[in-house]
C-alpha cells in the first residue's frame, strides 16, 4: 500500500514501527535530514519511544556539530588574491576597474 | 605543474573577453575565500594551499567556457580544486586503502555500537573531556584524502550527499559510505587520543567495562 503524503506531516497511524537497528543504520541519514518523510517519521518515533537509541543519535549529532566548529577560518587575504590575479594575467586575464560592471546579460 | 599547449594571448586578442573577465571575476575570484578554505582543508598546509587555490584558478580560468552560467560557482571551483588536489598527489595516495566497499548502513551500526562500548567504559563524555577542535583536525589529518573530501564537503561546507557527490565526481552511494565510514573512523579516533591523552585511564576503564557486565 502506497501512501502519499504531504512532507513533514505524516500522521502517526501511518508510521511503520521500526526496531533499534533499523532505526540506528538510518541515523546518518535521519541526522542529515537525507531520508524521505516517512522514513524521517519512522526514525522520529522511534527515538520517542526507545530511550536506548536517543543518546547515540545525540552524541552522532555532537560529533558532527563539532566536526563543522572545527572548520578553520581563513581570512580573506590580499595577497594569495593579487598572487592569483598576476597569474591569471600571465593568461590573457583582464580585471575590471573598481566600479566597471559588465553589461547586463541578453 | 606543466605550461605546454597554453597559448600566451596577447592584450589584442584578450580585448574581446573583458566581459567574460568581468564575470569571472566576480562570479569565481569572489569565492577566493572559501577555496581558500577548502584547500586548507585538504592539504593542511598553509604553503601548499596557496599553491594549490592558484592552480585551481587558473585551471577554472582556462575551462571557464564550461561552466554554465547560473550553476553554484562554489562547487564548480571545489571540484576543480580537488580534482588538482588528487592529480598533484595521486602517487603518494596510490598507498591509501580502497575505500568505496564499506556498506552505509553497517557504518552507521558500528557508529552506535562504538559509542555504546564508549559509554561502558566510562568515556560518554568524551566532548566534555577534550579539546575537540585540536583533536578533530588531528585525527582529520590521518584519514585517507578521499573520506576528509567527504567530511568537509558535507560537515564542513553543508553540502548535500548529492552536492558533494558532484563535487568529489563520485555517485552518491559512495560519498554516503565514505563520509559515515570517516565520522565513524573520527569517533574511533578521539577516543583512542583521549587515552593515548590519558584522560580515561586504563586501569579506570578496566574496571568500569568489568562492573557493567
Ligand atoms: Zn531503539
Amino acid at each position: 500500500m502506497t501512501i502519499t503524503l504531504p512532507e513533514t506531516t505524516v500522521p502517526t497511524s501511518a508510521v511503520a514501527a521500526i526496531d533499534c537497528a533499523t532505526a540506528v543504520q538510518r541515523l546518518w541519514d535521519y541526522l542529515d535530514a537525507e531520508l524521505d518523510a516517512s522514513h524521517m517519521a519512522e526514525v522520529e518515533a522511534h527515538l520517542r519511544g526507545c530511550s536506548e537509541c536517543g543518546p547515540h543519535f545525540a552524541f552522532a549529532r555532537k560529533l558532527a556539530e563539532q566536526i563543522a566548529a572545527s572548520r578553520t577560518a581563513v581570512e580573506p587575504c590580499e595577497a594569495l588574491h593579487e598572487r592569483v590575479v598576476a597569474a591569471l594575467a600571465a593568461e590573457g586575464f583582464r580585471r575590471a576597474r573598481p566600479g566597471t560592471f559588465d553589461p547586463p546579460r541578453v | 605543474m606543466t605550461e605546454e599547449g597554453t597559448p600566451s594571448v596577447t592584450p589584442a586578442q584578450a580585448a574581446p573577453n573583458l566581459g567574460r573577465d568581468a564575470r569571472f571575476e566576480r562570479e569565481v575570484l569572489s569565492c577566493l575565500p572559501d577555496l581558500s578554505r577548502f584547500a586548507r582543508s585538504l592539504t593542511h598546509d598553509a604553503t601548499d594551499a596557496d599553491d594549490l587555490v592558484q592552480e585551481s584558478c587558473l585551471l577554472a580560468y582556462r575551462g571557464y567556457h564550461t561552466f554554465r552560467q547560473g550553476d553554484d560557482a562554489r562547487r564548480w571551483l571545489f571540484r576543480i580544486c580537488r580534482n588538482s588536489f588528487f592529480r598533484q598527489r595521486s602517487r603518494a595516495s596510490r598507498f591509501e586503502p580502497i575505500d568505496d566497499a564499506g556498506d552505509p548502513a553497517a557504518e552507521s551500526l558500528a557508529m552506535a555500537y562504538g559509542h555504546l562500548a564508549a559509554v561502558q567504559r566510562g568515556e560518554g563524555d568524551l566532548f566534555d573531556r577534550i579539546d575537540v577542535g585540536p583533536a578533530i583536525n588531528r585525527a582529520l589529518r590521518e584519514l585517507p584524502s578521499s573520506f576528509r573530501v567527504a567530511v568537509v564537503l558535507v560537515d564542513m561546507e553543508e553540502l548535500s550527499y548529492e552536492e558533494a557527490a558532484v563535487v568529489a565526481g563520485v555517485p552518491v552511494g559512495t560519498i554516503r559510505s565514505r563520509l559515515f565510514r570517516a565520522r565513524r573512523l573520527l569517533q574511533d579516533k578521539l577516543f583512542a587520543h583521549a587515552r593515548d591523552a590519558g584522560i580515561y585511564p586504563a586501569t579506570c576503564a578496566t574496571k568500569k567495562t568489568a562492573d557493567n557486565q
